[in-house]
């Protein structure tokens, strides 16, 4: 199986051809169905949401940058807002994503050459070092979509518990990337 | 950038939870604060693996033949690029908000909330019947006091005003809960321009907006 790194990325925005578009599509495809399934979209719903973030992600490639993070990374941004356009429903305009727009992070540069393989590696291997009770409040919140009201009531805890468990997860994920992204 | 939001404001903006006003004053905020910029980056990283693991789902038959034919659809399609999606980085309007309100705050309707304070109702969403709180307040006068539920975020978009917190500057960001209380006072000699996120309608309530015109007079 052909292996979607950098090199693979870059040419496939400068060649933009269908053979190869089809291995982004059968990683990448089953996956964002998936999760609009979890999220309570029936299949078929799920399936054209599906394909119009592919689309999405067609149309807009030449504006991923592998040195501002990593492919998946801007996979999800991508999926994440056709979620929230065409399942929650929540705006009637796109969901605002300054992604598109050029904008400095931080100590930025500092470690360009950060292969798509290592961040994701670096930070799926950092979300299974959590404690269970971080690790849940983080998953409910990117995978369930839930908001902070809905998992503490969820998971019968009050607010504020919610909050410390996000920093906690976030700050020990942090710490974990230290090496690569600091 | 001094005042940034919360982190757990930023998590949730990150995994597109937040409704969407938050979100509106989140990706304002960003536009000029690299550290919360990368804490964004950071958390889409975590979004970003999240989707790697997530378990495979079948596809319909045909999946990606049919991708191709709706792609090609698609690109039929003109796409329109309405004079609203031209953006101008140079605006004390924040991109994000350039779509809603234009280039100029000069433009907006403003109208009379109390002496020396204007508000702007602005509709983001009709279906959610989601809106933006501006306002427009004179030197050394006080922030309304309004009522809300659950939390709310205010950003400035020109002038400053102090709280109990410290200074807010343009790009500020002052992210409250219900069960903090703050009385801001305009600090700049120009006007403070500032826009209010909030879960539930924003009221500005008459009595309280009495007192505090007693309170200005003094
Ligand atoms: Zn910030």
């Amino acid at each position: 199986m052909v292996e979607i790194n950098k090199d693979f990325i870059k040419k496939f925005q400068a060649e933009k051809k269908k053979k190869d578009f089809e291995i982004i599509f059968n990683f990448y495809a089953p996956k964002i169905k998936s999760l609009l399934v979890r999220n309570g979209a029936d299949v078929t719903l799920a399936e054209d949401i599906m394909h119009d973030t592919m689309i999405n992600i067609w149309d807009k490639i030449h504006l991923y940058n592998p040195e501002k993070g990593s492919f998946s990374s801007w996979i999800y941004t991508i999926a994440r807002n056709n979620r929230i356009d065409l399942l929650r429903k929540k705006s009637s305009q796109p969901y605002t994503d300054i992604s598109e727009i050029d904008i400095p992070s931080d100590n930025e540069n500092s470690q360009d050459i950060v292969e798509r393989k290592s961040l994701t590696e670096q930070v799926k291997n950092a979300i299974n070092l959590l404690p269970e009770k971080q690790k849940k409040v983080i998953e409910l919140s990117f995978i369930s979509d839930m908001t902070q009201d809905e998992i503490a009531v969820e998971l019968n805890i009050p607010i504020g518990t919610v909050k410390s468990r996000m920093r906690l997860a976030y700050q020990k994920m942090k710490d974990n990337l230290k090496d690569i992204t600091a | 950038m001094k005042n940034c939001p919360d982190l757990t404001t930023i998590i949730s903006y990150s995994s597109g939870v937040l409704s969407k006003s938050f979100a509106l004053l989140i990706s304002s905020h960003i536009e000029k604060c690299g550290h919360c910029k990368k804490n964004i980056d950071r958390c889409h990283e975590m979004g970003g693996s999240f989707l790697e693991e997530t378990e495979n789902t079948d596809l319909d038959t045909n999946s990606y033949a049919l991708f191709l034919e709706k792609l090609e659809a698609s690109k039929n399609k003109e796409t329109q690029i309405s004079d609203k999606d031209i953006f101008d980085k140079s605006s004390e309007v924040p991109i994000s908000l350039q779509r809603y309100i234009g280039r100029d705050l000069s433009s907006l309707k403003w109208s009379f909330l109390a002496p020396g304070i204007k508000k702007c109702a602005v509709i983001i969403d009709q279906k959610e019947n989601k809106h933006l709180t501006f306002l427009k307040i004179k030197s050394n006068k006080k922030i309304p006091e309004h009522s809300h539920l659950g939390s709310e975020l205010t950003l400035v978009l020109k002038g400053s005003f102090d709280d109990e917190n410290g200074r807010y500057m343009a790009g500020d960001i002052a992210d409250h809960d219900h069960t903090s209380k703050h009385e801001p006072i305009v600090t700049s000699q120009e006007d403070c321009v500032c826009v209010i996120a909030t879960d539930g309608p924003l009221i500005f309530n008459s009595f309280i907006a009495n007192i505090f015109q007693s309170i200005a007079r003094i």
